[in-house]
């Protein structure tokens, strides 16, 4: 209510000085100056996630399955870090994918890493059973993706089976 | 001077009154404020009220800490640790306007460290307002000083650091304005 009231006394003087009404100064003023300080330190901070499902789509029964696509049914992941710095990339891979019924054996071969160097067009690869050594980009980014093979047996019961690939990423 | 034809001494009283006169004219064509009431007290010293002067005090920094490359740091103006702390100090009831001059980065290490201020990042507090209001610091603040002349301002903030900002200590200089408009 104050700052109304005090608004319109402000108004009132602004109008008499330029009437010529008053003609000392209302308005003296003051001024003060601080600094905002910050340290930066250390490392960007890595973060990761899983942007893409590792996806094998029907799979039949006696008859190995890899991903259709890498760019569109690989399993992908986007680390972000502190620009051009190494970084171990490791997964934690399953054997088997779990279902309605006996597990699916699923295996990682030596070429199954993807190092996206510019989704989703280009790429190489490493062997995700071993801990990838690499670096972030100019702008801090790390785009890691994951292939395999899954393997129903003959008996496998029909039914949607699943397992879980987890990334670790550490400067 | 205006009232040198009456004849200072051999007036008696009219010597008095004109002088108070001649005063207030002069006084009222001086551009320093400060003068104003100087003058009226030497004319009439029994009715002299003596004002305070409008002082703005810079109390305490900004400090955002540490902070991290590619993670934003926020200061509350509500944080009475870490925001930045003004004191204005003048006449009881006063109204006054305040003005800041603000940075959009600090300066440092490297590549300057982006500062934002958002329309709750100041914050002011006096008798009138104990408990404080929060206030856009890019829009004048209009306010009145409290019984005991004074009011507070705190200003807060937030720095956004890139994933490629350098290491170092940045700073960066925040210049408040205040201006009296009176009672």
């Amino acid at each position: 209510m104050s700052r109304v009231k005090c608004v319109s006394t402000a108004a009132a003087l602004v109008g008499l000085l330029m009437m010529g009404g008053l003609t000392e100064r209302a308005a003296a003023q003051a001024t003060a100056s601080i600094s905002a300080t910050a340290n930066v330190v250390g490392f960007a901070p890595l973060t990761a996630a899983g942007v893409n499902n590792l996806d094998f789509g029907t799979v039949t029964a006696g008859t190995p399955k890899a991903p259709t696509s890498l760019s569109a049914n690989a399993g992908r992941f986007n680390i972000s870090g502190q620009p051009t710095t190494s970084v171990t990339v490791t997964f934690t891979l399953p054997t088997v994918l779990t279902g309605p019924g006996a597990p699916i054996p699923v295996t990682f071969a030596t070429t199954d890493g993807l190092l996206w160097t510019a989704f989703p067009t280009t790429h190489t690869t490493f062997n995700p059973n071993s801990p990838f050594f690499t670096t972030t980009d100019g702008s801090g980014n790390l785009v890691i993706g994951i292939a395999g093979t899954v393997s129903a047996p003959l008996s496998t019961i029909t039914g949607t089976y699943t397992g879980t690939v987890t990334l670790t990423v550490s400067y | 001077m205006a009232c040198s034809g009456w004849c200072p001494g051999r007036h008696g009283r009219s010597f008095a009154v004109g002088s108070v006169f001649a005063a207030l004219v002069a006084a009222s064509a001086l551009p320093t404020p400060g003068l104003v009431p100087a003058a009226r007290a030497q004319s009439n010293p029994r009715r002299a009220v003596v004002v305070p002067p409008l002082v703005a005090t810079a109390v305490h920094d900004l400090a955002f800490g540490s902070v991290l490359p590619g993670i934003p740091v926020s200061v509350s103006a509500g944080d009475p640790n870490h925001s930045g702390l003004f004191e204005i100090s003048g006449p009881a009831a006063a109204c006054v306007r305040v003005e800041f001059s603000l940075p959009s980065g600090l300066a440092g290490g490297g590549a300057p460290l982006p500062l934002v201020f958002g329309p709750a990042d100041g914050f002011d507090f006096s008798h009138l307002h104990p408990h404080g209001v929060f206030f856009d610091p890019h829009a004048p603040l209009v306010g009145v000083l409290g019984a005991d002349g004074q009011l507070f301002v705190r200003l807060g903030g937030t720095v956004l650091p890139t994933r490629t900002q350098p290491g170092g200590a940045y700073s960066a200089t925040i210049t408040m304005t205040v201006y009296n408009l009176g009672s």
